[in-house]
Formats: C-alpha cells, structure tokens, sequence
C-alpha cells in the first residue's frame, strides 16, 4: 500500500515538475529561510577576505544527510527575521528530530566527547603545540553530505564492506543495545563504501599535507609522506580500498573520532600494537611486531633518518647513473643512423 | 627518388625514437626526484589574489578611498571553512560590467548587516541601477543584460525568482545620443587606460584619475535605498516593476509584507540606521 502512496507521490512529483521545471526545486520551508537564502547572490567577503555564501541549494539539501533537520535545528540562535550573525554551529546541540530507536533527541554529542579524549583536542596530553585554532572542529572535515546509497550502485559494493564493519559505524552513533542491527537488515541488503580511500586521504591532508602546520606542531608533513609509500602510491592510482590514514591510526572497533597519539598506549600506532593494524583484513597476514617498526612516515633528511637518506641518495645516483647513460648511448647510436658520415673532426685536405 | 625515400622513413623512425628515449627520461627522472622533494599537496599555500585583486590594490595604493572595499572577483570560489551546505557553484560571474571589472562580482562589505544583501542585488542588478540615481523619475529605461554574453534583452521571464540567472538589470538613458549612463565608449577608454598606467602613477594622479571614473556616480547618501523600491505603495516603487518584465504576483513579493515589512523592522527593531551608507560606530 504504501508504495502505491509512494508511486502516486513521485507520479504527481513528474507531472508536477513538468508543469513547473522551476518549482520543482524548492522544498517545503515552514520558517521561510529560502526567502533570502535561495539567492546564489547572497554572500560577502569575510574580513580575511574568503568568500561567503549564504545561498542554500534546497535541491541539494533535500538529498543530504541533514534533510530532516530545519535551518533552525543547527542554528538554534536564529529566532527571528531578519536575524544578526549566526553563531557558529555546535553539533553537540540536541536538534528537533529523534533518534529511530528511542524518542530521544538526537545529537552528536557523543562524537564531539570522543574527540576531546583524542589527538585532535588541543587540551590532550601528547600534544606538542596548544594552538587551539589549528584543531579541527566538524565542519573541518565534514560537511553535509548528500545521500550515497542509490539503488543502482547495489551491484557495484565491494565485498570488503562487511556487516561487522557496517554495524560499528551505526554504534558511533547508536547504543550497541539498539536496533540498528533490525533496520539495516530489514532496510538494507548492502550499504555503499561511505568514503573513497582517496577522500579520507585528502580530509586528513586538509592539515596534514602543510609544512606550515606540520612545523608549528612539531610533526611530519604526514600526508606527503603516506604519499611516498606503496599505501599512498595505491589511493593515488585508484586502488579500491587502499589503506588510508584511518586504516592504520584507527584501533579495530574504534571510533575514528578517537585517533590517539602514537606514545598513548591505547593509540593503533603504539610501538606495541602497530602490527597489528597491518595484520587487518585482506592486509598483511601473520605481522610480528617487528613488522610494525618498518618507518611508514620517511623524512628523507639526513640528521633525522640518516641510513634512509643515504640509501635514498645511493639509489638515486644508481637509477639515475645507469638509465641516463643508457639513454644516451641509445640517442647517440640514433643520430649515428641518421648521419653515418658525421664527424666533428676537420677533413684533412688531399 | 627510391633510394631517397627509405632514408627519409629512417630519419622519422630516428626522431620519434630520439623523441621517445629524451621523454622517457623525463618521466624516470620525474619518479625517483619525487622522494627528494616535499610536494606539499597543500590547498592552504595558494596565492589567493588574483591578477585583477592585486591590480585593484594597485589602483588604491596611497589614494584615499573611503569606500573601496575588497573587490571580491570569483563568486563561485567559496572558501572551505564555510562550504558546510556544499553549494554546487552555480553563480554567473559577470564579465561585461564596467564597475564589476575593478570592484568584483561581490562588491559590498562594508555595512555588516545588509552588505551580503546588496550582493545579492548585485547579482541580477548592474551597479548603476541604485549608485547612478535618476534625477527626474522616468529619466531611465531599463534593459537586461547577460553576463556572460553581453546581449541585451527588454524584458526577461521574472515569473519565478532570479536564481542563478545569467542577467542584470541596467539602465540606459531614455533620451539623448549616448544610451549609456556610466559606461560610454570615452569612459571605457578611460577605464581602460587608467587600469594600463596605475602601476607608474603617482597617488595624487591616481586620485585624480578615480574622481572622474567616479563623477557619474551619486553620493552614498543619495544612492537607491532598499524601502524606495520594497515599498508598499507600488506606484513609489523607484524601479519600473511592471516595465521592466515583473508580472502583478511577483511585484506583490517583492513590495508585499514580507520583503518591505522585513526592512521595516530591520528598521524600526534592529538596526534604526541600517539604511545609512556607512557603519555606525
């Protein structure tokens, strides 16, 4: 019956959209924010000169993650128009929807206090510089995603997405007593690989990948050094489900929220539990510990790695020495071929 | 000949043979450097100005410009800190207007409450519509241009809002020889020339060049206020709705409750003297 509801909905939907190409891009408003946000033109330069739009492509939202929440539910400051500037948004606030398992109103609060046991919270332990504005909040490495799972896709998810797998995303959110595992069986047969291993990468890239950060923290410019390795080497040419940064800084069962510093001994990174990110599933079989050690993040600087930074030079010198000598005698016999009377030498007369 | 012709193919086979081995030592000499050098594959190092910003700075380099603002070029380059809502980049940018081509695409930003709307205004409306104000009503008639292309059209289908419409609204001169108001072919010239000599001009000429781009201009004072247009009374209303395409239910919108009641309590509540030019201090 209800997809009958359904078919009678996106019928009217079509015929609707025909009437009317441009209405059909406009979605039910009850606070009348797309009164002025559904102008592109709506926007000014902040005073570190960035570009800011406040236009909202109510298409779009209509298919993001966040369709259900009102404008009001994330920017609870809002109560009238027209409004002053908005407050930052804080994802921890409680919106107007509830949780699918509870009444409850649901928020990401838990997700926010998993960050602050992590690296990635400027008040934790092992940081080396407290500069509270280089930490990320969110929205610095989410924004409002549209919906991935379309039907059509089905056929193309990779075996390596296993239920297991699945259900510890929902328990980021869910408690592990909740139905979760009732909707995805019931709603769902296959869910699409949320993040290409190539997004994950350039999310953590966003800071990771600049030498200005990187020095100011006391850290290696960690992107362009995954990017040296066979794991970078893989995301760069496309491998599906190449290791990211998360494959090897996020504990089995563990929130990626909760990324800990290497010297935490709960961290995946800790010199005693490193081999055992490697030995994941379809990765490295039967890890030792020593496994572990190889260095993953390669300097090649002199002072800090020296026996790297010499075998990197020997085998460049090696490549180099033997491929452009080869080259060159190669180009030399084809000139030869081209002018077989060649000679700098003068003629001598007679 | 025959003899001729197997040393021409030779030649060729030896030059593409050459040109292969020079460029696989290229991309070998690219694969074992890449381990030497620190590729930063880093979005944050970019030079953010654009040749026209630093031009435009260059033009304001020790003149006295109270309300130059920052000349803001690409409309559809939102910065990454505030692109949560993950907008597709649909804003036109306008690449005929005279002012646009030194003040950008978003040119407002002084007044904090209303400067994104006025950018939004700029977006379908040519900036001589409300800064070069008619003196007698009817002085102006109106066409609408496209940004990209430059054609120019009477009236456009406004029977739904101007989303990401590629037009704006300009007023000409309705009498006269020269339809132009602001950009005449002597002041384009100018403009032109102005922008080729700036970087060997002396403030003081600089100055001097700005007035007179500038003259045409009415004072921010007596520039079009947001009320003279959302006004409740249509036949006030400074633009020509009905001529200028807008059909009985889109005026009603646009002078209705909604919008000209929104201005008056921005008025009356907020911000009393948010229709001055300049921010209170």
């Amino acid at each position: 019956m209800r997809i009958f509801f359904l078919f009678t909905i996106m019928a009217a939907g079509i015929l609707f959209g025909t009437l009317s190409a441009h209405a059909s891009s406009i979605v039910p408003d009850d606070e009348n924010c797309m009164m002025c946000h559904k102008y592109p033109g709506l926007s000014r330069v902040s005073d570190e000169g960035y570009l800011r739009q406040f236009y909202v492509d109510s298409d779009r939202y209509a298919h993001s993650v966040h369709t259900k929440v009102k404008c009001t539910g994330c920017h609870v400051d809002i109560k009238e128009i027209p409004h002053k500037e908005a407050k930052i948004v804080d994802c921890s606030t409680e919106c107007h929807i509830t949780m699918g398992d509870s009444a409850k109103p649901f928020s990401h609060s838990k997700i926010v206090e998993e960050l602050k046991g992590s690296i990635h919270n400027v008040d934790n332990e092992h940081v080396n510089a407290r500069i509270a504005e280089d930490f990320p909040t969110c929205t610095d490495c989410h924004s409002n995603p549209t919906y991935r799972f379309i039907t059509d896709d089905v056929r193309d998810v990779h075996d390596a997405r296993t239920q297991d797998k699945i259900f510890q995303k929902c328990s980021v959110c869910h408690d592990q007593d909740a139905s979760y595992k009732y909707y995805f069986n019931h709603v769902t047969h296959r869910i699409k690989n949320l993040s290409a291993s190539e997004d994950v990468v350039k999310t953590c890239s966003k800071c990771h990948s600049r030498d200005d950060m990187a020095e100011k923290h006391k850290l290696k410019n960690a992107a362009s050094t995954y990017l040296d390795t066979f794991h970078g080497k893989a995301v760069e040419f496309g491998m599906e489900n190449a290791p990211t940064c998360i494959d090897c800084h996020v504990r089995d069962g563990q929130s990626v929220h909760k990324i800990l510093s290497h010297k935490s001994p709960d961290s995946a990174t800790y010199v005693e539990n490193r081999y055992k990110s490697c030995e994941g599933e379809g990765c490295h079989a039967n890890t030792t510990r020593e496994f572990g050690l190889i260095r993953m993040h390669v300097v090649i600087d002199k002072d800090l790695y020296p026996v790297e930074f010499w075998v990197a030079l020997a085998f460049t010198v090696l490549t180099l020495g033997v491929f452009f000598l080869l080259q060159g005698l190669m180009v030399l016999e084809l000139i030869r071929i081209m002018f077989p009377n060649l000679s700098f030498r003068r003629k001598r007369n007679g | 000949m025959s003899k001729q012709r197997p040393a021409f193919v030779r030649y060729l086979y030896c030059l593409a043979g050459i040109a292969f081995l020079v460029y696989s030592t290229y991309i070998v000499f690219i694969l074992v450097m890449h381990i030497w050098h620190h590729a930063p594959h880093s979005e944050a190092h970019a030079d953010s100005l654009s040749k026209e910003d630093r031009l435009y700075q260059e033009m304001l380099k020790g003149v006295d410009a109270q309300n130059a603002g920052l000349a803001y070029k690409d409309i559809g380059e939102i910065h990454k800190l505030y692109d949560f809502h993950k907008n597709e980049a649909k804003a036109v940018t306008d690449s005929k207007n005279l002012c646009v081509s030194c003040h950008g695409d978003v040119p407002h930003d002084k007044k904090k409450e209303i400067r994104a709307f006025l950018n939004m205004h700029a977006y379908f409306m040519a900036c001589e519509t409300c800064h070069i104000k008619s003196e007698t009503p009817g002085d102006h008639r109106y066409v609408w241009y496209n940004k990209v292309t430059g054609d120019e059209k009477s009236s456009i289908d406004t029977g739904f809002f101007l989303e990401d419409t590629p037009y704006k609204l300009m007023p000409l001169n309705r009498g006269g020889e020269e339809p132009r108001i602001f950009d005449t072919k002597a002041m384009v010239k100018y403009v032109g020339e102005f922008k080729n000599k700036v970087g060997e001009m002396v403030p003081a000429a600089k100055s001097a060049s700005l007035k007179v781009i500038h003259r045409p201009m009415s004072s921010l004072e007596n520039s079009v206020k947001c009320n003279e247009c959302h006004n409740s009374n249509i036949n006030e209303a400074y633009l020509p709705l009905r001529e200028i395409g807008y059909n009985d239910r889109r005026m009603a919108q646009i002078v209705g409750n909604e919008v000209a009641g929104m201005i008056d309590r921005y008025k009356e509540f907020y911000i009393p003297s948010f229709l001055k030019p300049s921010e209170e201090k």
